[in-house]
């Protein structure tokens, strides 16, 4: 299977597992509780189940198609192949490593370190100059501390380590 | 005559030097602070309601409502050149707008959404100075059916939103409705669906998933793709005046959708993010071009911009003549009345009418001056669309985690923006409509309430009543409408 048609395939089960559980747990609330979840959540999961039927008889019944884009553009419209696709997959798992350290970072050392630490790593990543990511990394630091911090007096999350 | 004395005892307050100078901070605010994704309005009320202490009514309302009533201008800006709302209710313009900006023609998206901006933010006011009288009379006769019957309505137009997939746009929807049901059932008062989380207590907070769905996942989209946002020239100048043409030219649209978004506003809990929507299915559905909505129809950014601002509006009606916020921006308008002291209900439309004018006044005219402010630095601001994806993307992410963080200073926040923009970015590969869960969340709360209270008071009954019966016939026709004028075309076709 095309790494397209599987994820497509990963995401419309995630939606019908969504709605599956969620009726199996509104099944443990009053009858009045569960109500409107269950109105809901049915034909939530009827459609996903739907919809994943017909994406799997549809990538049976059309043939292949070639439209391998250069540089994993237009996505939406095509199947990426081989190096195509591997390297679309790669970057996309890599920008979501980006975010979830974003998070991850603020939580262990907080905005006022994260924010210029996190800029200069992201730009360095994908080879700007030092000099330009140290710049946006303390432009950065600078916003954030005398427009948040000191102009509109915001208690920014100051992190586990920091927190005492 | 002592209405017409009150409103120009208004209009002259305004114009008192420490109130004029007032209301500019509050736009020039309102606007910068609106370009900022998920600093909205509320967030800009919450820091500046402090700063009113001491102030006479008509300064204080003159800053606040200065900054509050353009903050959705500014919002649009952000919208229209990095697919990321400035506030929710912004949202609707990213999905016409982005694609006029990918299509090369940002100027000529944000000269429409400012000017359209501006315009509907006038007839909000308009609105407020003229329905003032007869609006308690329309209001007070609408009960839970009613809000029911157009919440659901509203929920109706989540097939047309999924544009390729109707059934995805559906599963999006529903999957949105189901989110909105997160945390306690204000019916019975029972926990759902909290996977034994204090976070999940108060439900899912649209802000955050709003700012995952489309600031994240688009942050991540650009950092896949590389390079830059757009590529070619852009003569912003030219584009913007052939915007503010486009919105002449589709002036009625732009009005209906003012004065849809002015009576949205005016009925208590529907708020902003749903008039935004509303106002972009309608426009859908009555445009002579449906299939390019979505592609860069200019029209799918003139109508929710128009409504962004005219709902205003429409929301301080209730909030000044009954003393009933249906928003949370609202609200803090409310508590400032009160720090104002000046009591809210009907005691304000007689004892202080000519505030109540101020006020319709003060909107009018920041938008007017937010409006030409914003355009003057459209150029400044469309520019930014040529910047590496390397350094807009932190630069926007600090703003988005900001966002996230400060609407309840959560980190459950932070983490919620982050897997809905992962589940954002695996929607847009795969095919699945954003905007239809962003609807749902908004609306399903609003529609259990009122239908737990309809079953309650009248059972299944409630629908028999007369506006109830009309709304339910407008949601037939919206659901099945667009099926049977297709099936006639079909049919003249044939026998042509």
């Amino acid at each position: 299977m095309k790494e397209k048609g599987c994820g497509q395939l990963i995401l419309n089960l995630v939606f019908l597992a969504f709605f599956v559980t969620l009726i199996l747990i509104s099944m443990t609330y009053s009858a009045k509780a569960r109500r409107m979840p269950l109105v809901i959540l049915i034909p939530g999961a009827v459609l996903a189940l739907i919809v994943t039927v017909k994406d799997v008889s549809q990538q049976r019944s059309v043939p292949e198609r070639r439209e391998v884009e250069a540089e994993g553009e237009e996505i939406e419209d095509g199947e990426l192949e081989g190096v195509a696709a591997t390297d679309h997959t790669k970057k996309m798992f890599v920008m979501f490593g980006w975010m979830a350290l974003l998070v991850g970072m603020i939580w262990v050392a907080g905005f006022l370190v994260t924010i210029p630490v996190y800029t200069i790593m992201f730009m360095r990543s994908l080879k700007e100059s030092w000099r330009l990511s140290i710049i946006f990394g303390v432009a950065g630091f600078i916003v954030l501390y005398f427009l948040f911090v000191c102009g509109l007096n915001m208690e920014l999350y100051p992190g586990l380590i920091f927190q005492s | 005559m002592e209405m017409i004395g009150a409103a120009w005892q208004g209009l002259s307050s305004v114009f008192q030097p420490d109130a004029f100078l007032l209301m500019m901070v509050g736009v020039v605010l309102g606007n910068i602070i609106g370009i900022l994704p998920g600093l909205g309005g509320q967030f800009l009320l919450a820091v500046l309601i402090p700063f009113v202490f001491g102030m006479n009514p008509v300064s204080g309302m003159a800053l606040l409502l200065g900054a509050h009533s353009v903050t959705g201008t500014g919002g649009s800006i952000t919208s229209i050149l990095f697919n990321t709302p400035g506030e929710a209710s912004s949202a609707p313009t990213c999905l016409d707008g982005f694609e006029l900006t990918k299509q090369g023609q940002a100027g000529r998206a944000m000269g429409a959404a400012l000017y359209a901006s501006g315009v509907g933010g006038v007839i909000g006011a308009l609105a407020l100075l003229l329905v003032i009288p007869v609006i308690r009379v329309i209001v007070l006769s609408f009960g839970p059916p009613e809000f029911f019957m157009l919440t659901v309505l509203g929920i109706s137009f989540i097939g047309s939103l999924g544009k390729k997939s109707p059934l995805k746009g559906l599963v999006a929807g529903l999957c949105g409705l189901t989110l909105s049901l997160f945390g306690e059932d204000p019916n019975t008062g029972v926990i759902r669906f909290n996977f034994g989380s204090l976070y999940l207590y108060e439900g899912m907070r649209q802000i955050a998933v709003v700012l995952g769905l489309f600031a994240v996942a688009e942050m991540i989209d650009l950092g896949v793709k590389g390079g830059e946002l757009v590529t070619g020239k852009i003569e912003v100048k030219d584009s913007i005046w052939t915007g503010i043409a486009d919105v002449h030219r589709h002036w009625w649209l732009t009005v209906k959708c003012s004065l849809i978004a002015v009576y949205m506003g005016a009925l208590p809990g529907l708020g902003g993010v749903a008039s935004s929507f509303f106002t972009y299915g309608y426009a859908q559905r009555i445009s002579k071009n449906p299939k390019t909505f979505g592609k860069g129809n200019i029209e799918g950014v003139i109508a929710p911009e128009a409504a962004n601002n005219a709902k205003e509006g429409g929301a301080l009606i209730h909030t000044v003549g009954f003393g009933i916020p249906g928003s949370v921006g609202m609200a803090l308008i409310l508590g400032a009345f009160l720090i104002l002291g000046v009591t809210p209900g009907p005691k304000m439309l007689s004892q202080h009418l000519p505030l109540v004018f101020a006020m319709a006044w003060t909107i009018a005219i920041a938008n007017i001056i937010g409006a030409a402010q914003a355009m003057i630095f459209a150029k400044q601001m469309a520019r930014l669309a040529f910047l590496r994806t390397s350094m807009l993307i932190p630069l926007i992410l600090v703003f988005v985690s900001l966002g996230s963080f400060t609407a309840s200073n959560s980190m459950g926040d932070l983490l919620v923006t982050l897997i809905f923009g992962i589940l954002g970015y695996l929607m847009k590969v795969y095919g699945y409509p954003k905007a239809p869960l962003v609807l749902g969340l908004v609306l399903g709360r609003i529609a259990e309430g009122n239908f737990n209270l309809s079953y309650d008071l009248y059972g299944l009954g409630f629908v028999k009543r007369p506006m109830t019966f009309l709304i339910l016939l407008l949601i037939i026709w919206s659901l099945f409408g667009p099926i049977i004028k297709g099936m006639l075309k079909r049919e003249k076709e044939v026998a042509a």
